[in-house]
């Protein structure tokens, strides 16, 4: 959907009480100041949202951190994965590593090869001397298709100037392409052994994700609870952008919040009392459930109701102000306990400081729907 | 007033986008909400992180803007 200038004329009449042509005004007036500032080269800064400013003879538009964290809201506390074992990546950069070393081996055995097909011509005997020397050289080639071209028209070549002397030729030609199979396969060795390892490794991996996400260990000790749960949660959120976008539907609800306050909540609130018991926000005492807009620190999030409930119970009696919030992910649902309400994203930061470990350390921040 | 005004204007903007919609803004441009996948990060020492997906604002200047 799109705003276009009336409605988003009609969004600020709503959110200022203002008249619509005060508004008008008003938004002309920033306009032409952005304008302005952006002709004379200069930057044009709106706290809390972003800055204007020209570049290459372009208007840009740098969001500030606050308004980045706040659009990002859904996936805040996410962090990078480390995918230990899983090297898809690295194992593509390590081969080309690898061909170089087979064409340095390659060529040694190209030289080797000429020694050979030297020493074929002097010898009187070609049945049974080029056998081993053949199937050291043939197992580079066989990893190389190039090579293998090559070398089998250096054979011909040299089979050409052997057809000459004496009559081995069609047998060694034979004995080239038996050869390749069993030499082949003891050279692949420890590169096989490598990507076994690997795979392995990324079996290991995934499996334990998956036990996870069956929610395998929720049955552990307390502690662990909300760890394996969450982490699988993580992932599923990683794996699946869908189903944020349908989380989106949730979201208006911010919309739904008392127009009267509205202007002052982002700024002023924070700044006169961060985290604490202004206008019912806070991180103990009992949940308020007027104030529907705010954030909350999840520390819990299992798929098991009567569990999240119970840990809500514990986290209540020890005074934090607590909830349960739920939340669909791929068709599961999710119990998410929250202790806290808070009106903004750094208040909730502030407050993760507060909160005793294992949640210090293993939580994430969410608006409250 | 003016600076409740700019408030507000930068709260409006930013719910809009939240609830992806594009915000056009008369003779600057317009506000758009953008999806970032997940996405794999390689470092230089092998070392490969899933990068977490992320939500971005983005902001497309006028074509006729400029001087």
């Amino acid at each position: 959907m799109t705003i276009d200038k009336e409605q988003l004329i009609e969004l600020l009449v709503e959110k200022t009480g203002l008249e619509h042509d005060q508004v008008k005004g008003q938004l002309s007036k920033l306009i032409q100041r952005i304008q302005q500032a952006a002709e004379e080269g200069k930057t044009f800064e709106i706290e809390n949202f972003g800055t204007f400013g020209m570049e290459e003879g372009v208007l840009q538009f740098t969001p500030a951190d606050r308004l980045e964290t706040e659009i990002n809201n859904k996936y805040a506390g996410m962090k990078p994965i480390e995918l230990i074992g899983a090297f898809k990546e690295p194992e593509g950069d390590e081969i080309p590593d690898v061909s170089e070393m087979e064409i340095e081996q390659g060529e040694k055995a190209w030289s080797f090869d000429r020694d050979a097909a030297e020493e074929e011509e002097k010898q009187a005997e070609p049945d049974s001397e080029p056998v081993p020397e053949q199937a050291e050289i043939e197992k580079v080639p066989g990893q190389e298709p190039v090579d293998e071209e090559a070398q089998e028209e250096f054979e011909e070549l040299i089979n050409a100037d052997q057809v000459d002397e004496a009559q081995p030729s069609p047998q060694k030609q034979e004995e080239a392409t038996d050869e390749p199979v069993v030499a082949k396969g003891e050279d692949k060795d420890p590169i096989g052994r490598l990507l076994i390892a690997a795979v392995v490794l990324l079996a290991v991996g995934i499996g334990s994700l998956l036990m996870y996400d069956m929610g395998m260990f929720q049955e552990l000790g307390l502690t662990n609870k909300e760890s394996p749960s969450q982490t699988a949660e993580q992932s599923q959120a990683l794996d699946n952008t869908d189903r944020d976008e349908d989380r989106t539907t949730e979201q208006p609800v911010i919309r739904s919040e008392p127009k009267g306050k509205d202007p002052v909540s982002n700024g002023e609130g924070a700044k006169e009392a961060p985290g604490d018991n202004q206008q019912g926000y806070g991180l103990e005492g009992e949940f308020n459930p007027s104030v529907n807009n705010g954030y909350m620190i999840v520390v819990h999030s299992m798929r098991d109701k009567q569990q999240a409930k119970a840990n809500r119970q514990e986290l209540r009696e020890k005074g934090y102000r607590t909830s349960i919030n739920e939340a669909s992910v791929q068709g599961t649902t999710y119990y998410r306990v929250g202790i806290g309400q808070f009106e903004t994203i750094e208040d909730a930061q502030n407050a993760i400081s507060k909160i005793p470990e294992p949640y210090r350390s293993n939580n994430f921040i969410k608006r409250i729907q | 007033m003016y600076n409740e005004f700019i408030k507000a204007f930068s709260e409006v903007v930013r719910e809009e986008v939240m609830r992806k919609n594009e915000v056009q803004v008369d003779g600057i441009g317009s506000f758009q909400f953008k999806h970032r996948k997940q996405f794999q990060k390689q470092y230089d020492n092998g070392r490969v992180v899933m990068m977490p997906p992320k939500d971005t604002i983005t902001f497309e200047p006028e074509n006729n803007q400029g001087i």
